[in-house]
């Protein structure tokens, strides 16, 4: 009996100690790797809403705006510190789950740019959303678009990407409340 | 003379995707492009080649009873180093690879190795069985990844291959394509070794 | 009334949509592995959604209360509760209900690295579900995991009797048909709601 306890007692033992070796470990490589990973997140956010407004500078995050799958809305401004138009970030739902976008509209309503920063869309189908022909074609509209499966698209209207009808909705929805917060904004 | 045994256990004859069938999900999951394989199969060796070693290490402090959950927590603890590593150094491949990353905790080849291998040798046999394994792993990856990208996408690590007139078959980069892919590369390596098992049983 | 539909359209999609096996290639192993008769895919059907809906719920709190503050040691936590959860499971079952143990027990031990579990605790987190949906969700896709293993059981069980080339034979077509069930659940891809 007795030796049966230490023995329990000596497996528990080692298996705290590898435990905690390995945790030790762990959070030494997060301590190492966070800044630079927090970092690297910034830096690809702010590069994406450069490339949605290309005039822009600086970035100031907005306190208002964000409602519904408006997520966050930033004033872009040039070197004078005049404003050139907004970024904002949207999350409509499409085929995969959430997609994460970042539209760019100008002062007047105008789109200027639409950059998708994280989505898992099928690749093939959904995912062709990120190719530069269809999220380019948003650019110079002005709100109240409307998603077209064939034939060739009118002024406000966007052809969907093949096979992905669901992704192209809701990447157009995103793309429309972009606008609509803009517009309440001024 | 038997380190090369090891190499040519783990990268041909016992390879762990065609000839052994282990860890199915990753190679079904993740082969929709060469670059994909190829981020997951170097992944999977580094853990591989350092779980082998460090559970060689301690291989015999260990006790029985509690082997596999001890192996677990060495390989859980590698596995979240890499997903740290690719998350601040490779975002993009982190990103594409997404939850297959952390999923390599129950890849069935690293335990298996750890079973068979690691627990019964020493230390940089170990290590190297975890490389070769993981190499054998990396090419079989790699080759599936190649024939979807190439037939569902045109393309091979990005390049187009076919042009702009080839209109992709679609269906190879998605699941089901998986499946076909594997099978039929099986029933071919299966046809190869049979031929040349027929050839040598002639001489 | 949107709470019911909401939960009825996570059942659908968890369970036919994003399918676990056959769509999202989670639990590939025990699929091919114990697949080869009806009663034994059922049985393994059986003992992975209990550890699935176990494994959600006890995940989703450890999350919440535990590793709140260090997402790093998500992997490592989720992976060691699954394993203890599943030899907590063995020894019960073993000793409160025999017969049930010598119907599931060889099963059990395969679950732990039976990448679904794992994979619906880190799909929990990774969406933000609530306790409720969590176990709710983990409930559907095992139920789709069953799915996909029962039927792929029954066509198995047909293939054993078919003529089969002979480099065909055993794994290669298994993963054909698979891949052939698997077109069939694509079609579920153009549902919407």
């Amino acid at each position: 009996m007795k030796e049966n306890i230490r023995s329990i007692i000596k497996t528990g033992a080692i298996l705290l100690a590898i435990g905690f070796i390995c945790t030790l470990i762990l959070s030494l490589c997060n301590y190492m790797t966070k800044d630079k990973i927090a970092a690297l997140a910034l830096e690809t956010e702010e590069a994406a809403m450069k490339e949605v407004i290309p005039e822009a500078k600086y970035f100031v995050k907005l306190e208002e705006g964000a409602e519904g799958i408006v997520t966050d809305v930033y004033v872009g401004k040039d070197t004078n510190m005049i404003v050139v138009g907004y970024c904002v970030k949207v999350k409509p739902v499409g085929y995969g789950g959430e997609i994460s976008m970042i539209v760019g509209v100008d002062t007047d309503g105008v789109v200027t740019g639409v950059k998708i920063t994280e989505m898992s869309e099928t690749p093939g189908l959904g995912a062709k959303a990120n190719d530069d022909g269809f999220t380019e074609a948003y650019k110079g509209k002005t709100g109240g678009i409307k998603v077209r499966k064939s034939g060739t698209p009118g002024s406000d209207e966007i052809s969907a990407i093949s096979g992905a009808t669901v992704t192209s909705k809701a990447v157009t929805e995103g793309v429309n409340a972009a606008v609509e917060t803009v517009n309440g904004l001024q | 003379m038997k380190y090369r045994d090891i190499f040519k256990n783990g990268i041909i004859s016992e390879n762990p995707t065609f000839v052994q069938l282990l860890g199915m999900c990753p190679t079904l999951a993740v082969t929709t492009s060469v670059s994909n394989s190829i981020g997951m199969g170097l992944s999977a060796t580094f853990v591989l080649m350092c779980s082998n070693f460090v559970i060689s290490l301690v291989r015999k402090v260990i006790p029985n009873k509690i082997r596999i959950a001890a192996y677990i927590v060495i390989i859980a603890t590698f596995v979240s180093v890499v997903e740290m590593l690719l998350k601040a150094y490779l975002p993009a491949l982190s990103v594409s690879l997404g939850m297959f990353i952390p999923l390599i905790v129950v890849n069935c080849i690293i335990l298996a190795r750890a079973e068979s291998f690691a627990a019964k040798n020493s230390p940089i046999p170990s290590a190297l069985d975890g490389i070769s394994m993981g190499l054998g792993f990396t090419g079989a990856l790699t080759i599936i990844g190649s024939v979807r990208e190439l037939l569902g996408n045109g393309t091979w690590l990005g390049i187009s291959v076919f042009g702009a007139g080839y209109n992709p078959a679609l269906i190879f980069i998605l699941p089901p394509g998986a499946f076909l892919v594997l099978g039929i590369l099986i029933a071919v390596i299966n046809m190869i070794t049979d031929k040349k098992g027929a050839k040598e049983e002639n001489k | 009334m949107s709470i019911i539909k909401d939960f009825l359209v996570l059942a659908i999609t968890a369970m036919l949509v994003e399918n676990f096996v056959l769509v999202k290639f989670m639990g590939i192993c025990p699929f091919l592995g114990v697949s080869k008769k009806i009663e034994t895919a059922t049985g393994m059907g059986i003992a992975v959604t209990f550890v699935m809906v176990a494994a959600s719920a006890l995940t989703w709190l450890v999350n919440e209360y535990i590793i709140a503050n260090a997402p790093y040691l998500q992997t490592i936590a989720f992976i060691l509760v699954i394993a203890a959860l599943v030899q907590f499971i063995e020894m019960f079952v073993r000793k409160a209900v025999p017969s049930l143990y010598s119907a599931l027990g060889i099963y059990l031990p395969l679950i732990t690295t039976n990448c679904a579990v794992l994979g619906v605790t880190m799909i929990n987190v990774q969406r933000d579900y609530s306790f409720g949906m969590s176990l709710w969700y983990s409930f559907a896709a095992a139920l789709g995991f069953m799915l996909a293993i029962v039927l792929f059981a029954g066509v198995r069980e047909r293939l054993e009797t078919s003529k089969i080339p002979k480099y065909l034979k055993g794994f290669p077509i298994a993963l054909i048909s698979a891949g052939l069930l698997s077109i069939a659940f694509l079609g579920f891809q153009g549902l919407s709601f």
